[in-house]
C-alpha cells in the first residue's frame, strides 16, 4: 500500500480569487442582486403567484435566515405592480337588521370620497332638517292640520250641541268635562224646583233625551282618538315630505357621484328613507340613547347610522397590496368589532369594526410566518376557513369562546381573493402536509429554498453583488473586493463545503454589519478582508466560553487527551459540540479492551444509554467488519468493549466508527497507536471510510488542543477522503500545515488509517488466504484464532464436566 | 313697551269661570298688568247654571278625555269649583313671583256674563264664547316657541267709533299688537263715507307711522261685524265698554266669537 501524504494547503482552504469579484469596491456596483441561486424556489413563487386556480397558495419552506421573507416580498411586490388595485371596502348600517352591517365595495380611491360625502351629509343634516322644520310654510301646514282637527272635533261637538239645543238641552263645560243641561223657557238651566213640578212623563222625556245625547256624545268621543291618529299620520306625512325635500338634494348629489354603483345608490336610498322615517331624531326633540332596535334616538346616535366605516382604503395606489403580518392573531387576520363602554355596558356598532390583514391584502398578497400563525389560537383555522370559503367573515373570538355575553355584530362577509404565502421551515411544512388534511388543498405550491448553492464563478459574482447590495441597503461603508472575497469564503465555511456557498444570508449580513463596525473602530472608510476577519473572530470569541473551558481542562490534564506518544487500544476521536450559534470540535479519548467471548463488541455508551442509535449502528457495523474479515474459518470468540472516556453526555453519530475500529484493531493486534493523531470518519462493513459532518470544526478542535499542549510537528488528523472537498479550515491551521507543524490526511479505508496510526503495514490477504506474516491484519487474525481455540478448549472441558455431572445419563 | 297713558290707578279685571277657554285671557291680563304696573283683579264666577244642573237627579258629567259619564252633585261641583279656584290661586301666586304683579282673587256665584259686566273695572278681560271646544289640537312634540309663534299669526281686532272710550280702546289694541308683534285690524263701522273719513282721520292721528295695521270697513250691525272678525281669525278683540250690559243681539254676537274679549271703560 503506497504511503499516504498529508493534504496540501490549497486542499485545506479554497480561497476566493479577487478575479471572481466583479468590482473593486461595492460603491461601484449599481445592479445589486437581491437573491442568489434559489432558482427552484423562485420559479415556484412566480408560478404560485400567477396561477389562478383555487388553493394555489404558496408555502415557502427552508431554514431561517435564507432570505425567504425578503425574496418573497420582493417578488410579490413586483408581481403586485402588474396587478390592478383592488376595491375599497366599507361597512355601513343595515337598516333592516342593524346587527348585521352591510359591506359595500367601491372602486379604489372612491371609498374615502364616499366617506367624506357621508360625513358632510351628517353635518348638513344637523342644520338642514331643523331649518326645514322652522319655516313658516311648515308651521302653517302643521297649524292647519291642528286647526283642522280642532275644527273637526269642535264642529262635531257643536253639531251635537245644536242638536241638543233643538231638544231644549244645552251642552255646557264643567270643571273636568261636559254635561247636558236641560233648559227652561228663558233658555237657562232648569231649576231643580221647576224640574220637580214637571210631570213624570215630562221628566222621563227629559231624562231620556239627556241620556240619548250622552250616548251620542260618548260615541263621538270614541271617534276622536282615530281622528287624532289620522291627524298624527298627516303630520308625519307632512314631516316626511318636508324631510324628503330637505335631504333629496343632499343625497341626490352623493347618488350622482356614485351612480355607477348600484349597491351604494341602494344604500343611499335606504339612508334617505331612514332620515325621512326618523326625521324627529334630527329635530332634537327626543333625547333617548338606544343604539339598536326601536324607540327614539338621540341625534348623535341617529347620525351615527349614516356614517361609513371605510375598512379598506387603497387611496391613490396603483398596485395590488402586499401585506406582511408579524403577529397573525385571529383578530389581526380576520378583523374585529371593538366595544366601548356605555353606562357600564359594552356596546358596539358597525363603526367599531376594524379590518384585518385579510381585508387589507384582499386582491393582492398576504405573507405570514407559519410558526407564528400556528402558535396563535384559532388563527390557522380561521385562515383556512377564509381560503376555503373565499370570504372574510369577522367572527369575534370572544363570542365563540363564550367570554362575552353582550350585543355583538355579524358583519356581512367580504369576498376574499388573495394569495397567501406562508414562510416556514421544512419541518413545519412536512408536519402540516402529513397531519393537516386541508393543507395540501390550500397550499398547493411549495417553494423550497436551498441551504446552499454551487460556488460557481457566476454564483460568486452574484454573491458579490448581493453583498454590495447589503452594504448599500444597510447604509454601511463600502466593502472592497478583499472583504467580499473573505465573505464568500465565509459563506463556503458556513455551508461546510469548499465548493458551495451558504444561502443563510442573514449570517453573512451580520458579519458584514459587524465588519462595518470594526472598520469604524479602525477609522477605515472601507471594509476590507481584515475587518471581515475581525468580525468572524469577534463573533467566535464572544461565543467560545464553553470551548475555552473544555480546552483548558484538556491542557491541564483534567480531561485526558494525549497528543504525543503511543498507546495500545487508545485513540483520539473527534466530536462536534453545537451551541446553536457556534459549533466546535472536541477530541475524545476512545479506548478498547478485548477478551475471550462470544463475538460481541460491547458499546458501553449504548449499554449505559448514553449512545444514540446511529452510534450503535456504527459499532454493529464494525463488529460485523471484524467478523467478516477475520473470522472466516472460525467463530469470532471475542468480547470487546468500546468506550468514550470521560464522556458523560449523549454520544451519537457514526463519525467515530473509524476511530473505534482502529483502536479495536490496535488492541487486538497489540499495536500501539500514535497519539499525535486524531481520527474521524465512519466505516462500512467492508472497511471503507465514509464522509462525516463537521469536519472543519473537528480538525480545528484537535489543532487547538495540540496548540494548547504544545506542537510536536508531527501531529495531525485523519479524515475521510470524501470530506476533503468540505475543508475550509482556519488560516492558522493552513499556515501550520504549510510549515509542517500539523497535517491532515485523507483516508479511504481502515487499512490506510491503521497504517498511519500504528506505523505497521496493514497487509492484504494473499491468494492463499493468509495475511502477510507480521502485518497488522495478520496479528489480529492470529489473536482471534487463538481466542477461538481457547474458547473451543474451554467449551470441550465444559462438556466433559457436564457429562460427568449428569452421571451417565447420556451415551457417548 | 310701557304705555305712557296708563297709571297704576288703572283697574284691570279678568273674569274667569270653570271653562278651559276662559283661562286664555288670564295670561294676557297678567302681561298687561305687569306692563302697566297695575293691580290685577281676578273674579272667579261659579256658574249658577252648573250648580242648578248638578242638583238635577239625572245630571251626569262626561269626562273630557274618555267621555265616561259620572253622576253630578251640587257638593261635587262645588268641590270641583273650589279646587279650580285653588289651582287658579296657585297660578296667580306664580305670576306674582315671576311677573311681579299684585293680584286679588274674588269668587262670586252667578251668571258669568252678568257678574263680569257688573264688576267695576277700567279694563275687563272676559271670554264670552259659548262654543263647545275640546281645546288645542296641536302636535304635542312642538316647542313652546313654535306654539307662541303660531298664536302670533292671528290678528288683534278693535272696533273704532267716536268717543273717548273708543280712543282708549284703540290705544290698548295698539299696545297689544305691538307687544305681540302681530297685525292690528281696525274695524270701522261707518254708516256713510263722511263718517268713515272722519274715523280714518282720527285713527290716523293716533296710529302715527305704524305699518302693521289694516282697516276693515264694517256694517254698523255688530253681530255681522263679530261674525266677520271670527272668520278672519282673531286672537284678541278690544272693544270700548259702552254700558253695564250688552243687549241680547250683542251677547249672541259675542258668544259666536272664539277669542278673548277686552272691554275698555
Amino acid at each position: 500500500m503506497p504511503k499516504l501524504t498529508a493534504l496540501k494547503a490549497e486542499q485545506l482552504y479554497r480561497k476566493c480569487s479577487l478575479s471572481e469579484i466583479p468590482f473593486e469596491t461595492s460603491d461601484q456596483v449599481t445592479d445589486y442582486e437581491s437573491v442568489v441561486g434559489q432558482d427552484r424556489a423562485l420559479e415556484a413563487i412566480h408560478f404560485g403567484t400567477r396561477i389562478r386556480g383555487e388553493g394555489y397558495n404558496v408555502f415557502a419552506l427552508g431554514p431561517a435566515g435564507t432570505g425567504k421573507h425578503s425574496v418573497v416580498r420582493h417578488i410579490l411586490e413586483s408581481e403586485a405592480e402588474n396587478k390592478p388595485t383592488p376595491a375599497d371596502w366599507c361597512y355601513v348600517y343595515n337598516f333592516k337588521t342593524p346587527h348585521k352591517p352591510n359591506a359595500l365595495q367601491l372602486p379604489p380611491g372612491r371609498g374615502s370620497s364616499f366617506r367624506k360625502d357621508m360625513e358632510q351629509l351628517t353635518e348638513d343634516l344637523n342644520s338642514v332638517i331643523p331649518a326645514a322644520f322652522e319655516t313658516e310654510d311648515y308651521q302653517a301646514q302643521i297649524d292647519k292640520l291642528g286647526q283642522d282637527l280642532a275644527t273637526r272635533r269642535d264642529k262635531a261637538l257643536n253639531q251635537l250641541a245644536d242638536e241638543a239645543r233643538e231638544k231644549g238641552v244645552q251642552l255646557v263645560h264643567t270643571p273636568s268635562g261636559f254635561a247636558f243641561a236641560p233648559l227652561d223657557e228663558k233658555e237657562e238651566v232648569i231649576r231643580p224646583e221647576e224640574y220637580e213640578k214637571l210631570s213624570d212623563s215630562e221628566k222621563k222625556r227629559l231624562e231620556s233625551t239627556v241620556a240619548k245625547l250622552q250616548k251620542k256624545f260618548q260615541r263621538l268621543m270614541r271617534q276622536f282618538p282615530n281622528w287624532q291618529k289620522e291627524n298624527r299620520e298627516k303630520i308625519k306625512e307632512t314631516d316626511r315630505n318636508i324631510a324628503r325635500l330637505a335631504v333629496e338634494n343632499l343625497i341626490g348629489a352623493i347618488k350622482d357621484n356614485n351612480s355607477d354603483l348600484s349597491e351604494v345608490t341602494d344604500f343611499l336610498s335606504s339612508v334617505e328613507e331612514d332620515i325621512v322615517e326618523h326625521v324627529r331624531d334630527f329635530r332634537g326633540e327626543q333625547e333617548t340613547n338606544v343604539l339598536f332596535g326601536g324607540g327614539g334616538q338621540s341625534r348623535a346616535a341617529a347620525l351615527q347610522r349614516y356614517k361609513v366605516n371605510l375598512i379598506v382604503d387603497h387611496g391613490i395606489k396603483n398596485s395590488a397590496p402586499v401585506v406582511y403580518q408579524d403577529l397573525p392573531t385571529h383578530s389581526n387576520l380576520m378583523g374585529r368589532a371593538e366595544y366601548q363602554s356605555q353606562m357600564g355596558t359594552l356596546v358596539t356598532d358597525f363603526t367599531l369594526i376594524k379590518s384585518g390583514d385579510l381585508h387589507r391584502a384582499n386582491g393582492g398578497y398576504l405573507i405570514l410566518d407559519a410558526r407564528h400563525l400556528l402558535t396563535q389560537p384559532f388563527a390557522w383555522e380561521s385562515l383556512k376557513r377564509a381560503l376555503r370559503s373565499r370570504e372574510v367573515r369577522i367572527e369575534p373570538l370572544e363570542r365563540s369562546l363564550g367570554l362575552i355575553s353582550t350585543v355583538s355584530l355579524e358583519p356581512e362577509p367580504i369576498p376574499f381573493d388573495a394569495k397567501v404565502v406562508l414562510l416556514g421551515d421544512r419541518m413545519l411544512y412536512y408536519l402540516l402536509n402529513q397531519f393537516d388534511p386541508e393543507f395540501k388543498d390550500l397550499f398547493k405550491v411549495a417553494a423550497d429554498f436551498d441551504d446552499t448553492l454551487d460556488r460557481s464563478p457566476d454564483n460568486c459574482e452574484s454573491f458579490a453583488r448581493l453583498i454590495a447590495g447589503m452594504a448599500h441597503k444597510q447604509s454601511l461603508r463600502s466593502i472592497d473586493n478583499t472583504g467580499v472575497a473573505r465573505l464568500i469564503e465565509h459563506g463556503a465555511r458556513i455551508a461546510g463545503d469548499a465548493d458551495k456557498l451558504s444561502t443563510h444570508i442573514r449570517e453573512v449580513s451580520d458579519v458584514l454589519e459587524e465588519a462595518n463596525y470594526w472598520a469604524g473602530e479602525h477609522q477605515s472608510s472601507i471594509i476590507t478582508r481584515q475587518h471581515v476577519q475581525e468580525a468572524i473572530d469577534g463573533k467566535i470569541s464572544r461565543l467560545d466560553r464553553v470551548r475555552a473551558h473544555i480546552y483548558e481542562a484538556i491542557a491541564r490534564g483534567t480531561i485526558a487527551i494525549d497528543t504525543e506518544g503511543e498507546r495500545v487500544g487508545q485513540i483520539n476521536g473527534l466530536s462536534v459540540i453545537d451551541l446553536g450559534d457556534f459549533a466546535f470540535g472536541q477530541p475524545s479519548r476512545i479506548t478498547a479492551t478485548t477478551r475471550l467471548g462470544d463475538g460481541k463488541v460491547i458499546d458501553i455508551e449504548r449499554e449505559t444509554e448514553l449512545g444514540g442509535r446511529i452510534h450503535s449502528k456504527g459499532v454493529l457495523i464494525l463488529s460485523n467488519f471484524l467478523a467478516s474479515r477475520y473470522a472466516i474459518k472460525h467463530p469470532l470468540s471475542l468480547s470487546a468493549s468500546l468506550v468514550f472516556e470521560q464522556s458523560y453526555g449523549m454520544v451519537d453519530g457514526d463519525s467515530a466508527s473509524l476511530a473505534e475500529l482502529c483502536t479495536l484493531l490496535s488492541a487486538l493486534s497489540d499495536s500501539p497507536i500514535n497519539q499525535s493523531f486524531a481520527v474521524t470518519g465512519s466505516i462500512n462493513q467492508l472497511g471503507k471510510v465514509q464522509a462525516i459532518g463537521g469536519v472543519n470544526q473537528k480538525i480545528e478542535g484537535f489543532f487547538d488542543v495540540c496548540k494548547a499542549k504544545g506542537f510536536t510537528n508531527n501531529q495531525g488528523v485523519l479524515i475521510p477522503s470524501s470530506n476533503v472537498k468540505h475543508l475550509m479550515l482556519r488560516e492558522d491551521i493552513v499556515e501550520a500545515a504549510i510549515n509542517g507543524k500539523f497535517s491532515v490526511y485523507s483516508v479511504e479505508s481502515v487499512d490506510q488509517a491503521i497504517e498511519i496510526l500504528t506505523g505497521v503495514e496493514a497487509g492484504v490477504r494473499a491468494e492463499d488466504g493468509e495475511f502477510p506474516r507480521g502485518s497488522l491484519n495478520d496479528k489480529v487474525e492470529q489473536y482471534l484464532i487463538s481466542l477461538a481455540e481457547l474458547r473451543r478448549r474451554f467449551s470441550g472441558k465444559d462438556a466433559e464436566a457436564d457429562d460427568q455431572n449428569e452421571g451417565g445419563e447420556y451415551e457417548t | 313697551m310701557r304705555p305712557e297713558a296708563h297709571s297704576n290707578e288703572t283697574r284691570i279685571l279678568v273674569a274667569l269661570d270653570a271653562s278651559p277657554s276662559s283661562m286664555d285671557s288670564l295670561e294676557m291680563a297678567v302681561n298687561l298688568a305687569a306692563r302697566m304696573r297695575a293691580q290685577l283683579e281676578t273674579l272667579f264666577i261659579e256658574d249658577i247654571n252648573l250648580l242648578r244642573l248638578a242638583a238635577l237627579p239625572f245630571a251626569a258629567e262626561l269626562d273630557r278625555s274618555s267621555g265616561e259619564a259620572r253622576s253630578m252633585s251640587e257638593a261635587g261641583i262645588t268641590s270641583a269649583l273650589q279646587a279650580h279656584v285653588e289651582k287658579l290661586r296657585q297660578r296667580l301666586d306664580w305670576f306674582r313671583e315671576h311677573r311681579k304683579i299684585q293680584y286679588s282673587l274674588r269668587t262670586v256665584r252667578g251668571d258669568y256674563l252678568t257678574e263680569a259686566m257688573h264688576a267695576d273695572s277700567d279694563i275687563l278681560f272676559i271670554y264670552t264664547s259659548k262654543r263647545i271646544s275640546m281645546g288645542e289640537a296641536t302636535d304635542p312634540s312642538r316647542s313652546a316657541a313654535m306654539r307662541a309663534a303660531r298664536r302670533r299669526v292671528s290678528s288683534i281686532f278693535t272696533v273704532y267709533s267716536v268717543g273717548d272710550r273708543s280712543g282708549k280702546s284703540l290705544r290698548l289694541a295698539v299696545e297689544f299688537a305691538d307687544n305681540l308683534g302681530t297685525e292690528l285690524v281696525i274695524v270701522l263701522p261707518a254708516a256713510s263715507d263722511e263718517v268713515l273719513e272722519s274715523y280714518q282721520t282720527d285713527v290716523a292721528k293716533q296710529l302715527g307711522k305704524r305699518t302693521n295695521v289694516r282697516f276693515k270697513i264694517a256694517n254698523t250691525d255688530f253681530a255681522i261685524t263679530a261674525s266677520e272678525i271670527d272668520k278672519n281669525g282673531c286672537c284678541l278683540l278690544v272693544l270700548p265698554k259702552h254700558g253695564d250690559q250688552f243687549d241680547r243681539a250683542e251677547i249672541n254676537a259675542l258668544r259666536s266669537l272664539h277669542c278673548p274679549l277686552v272691554l275698555v271703560g
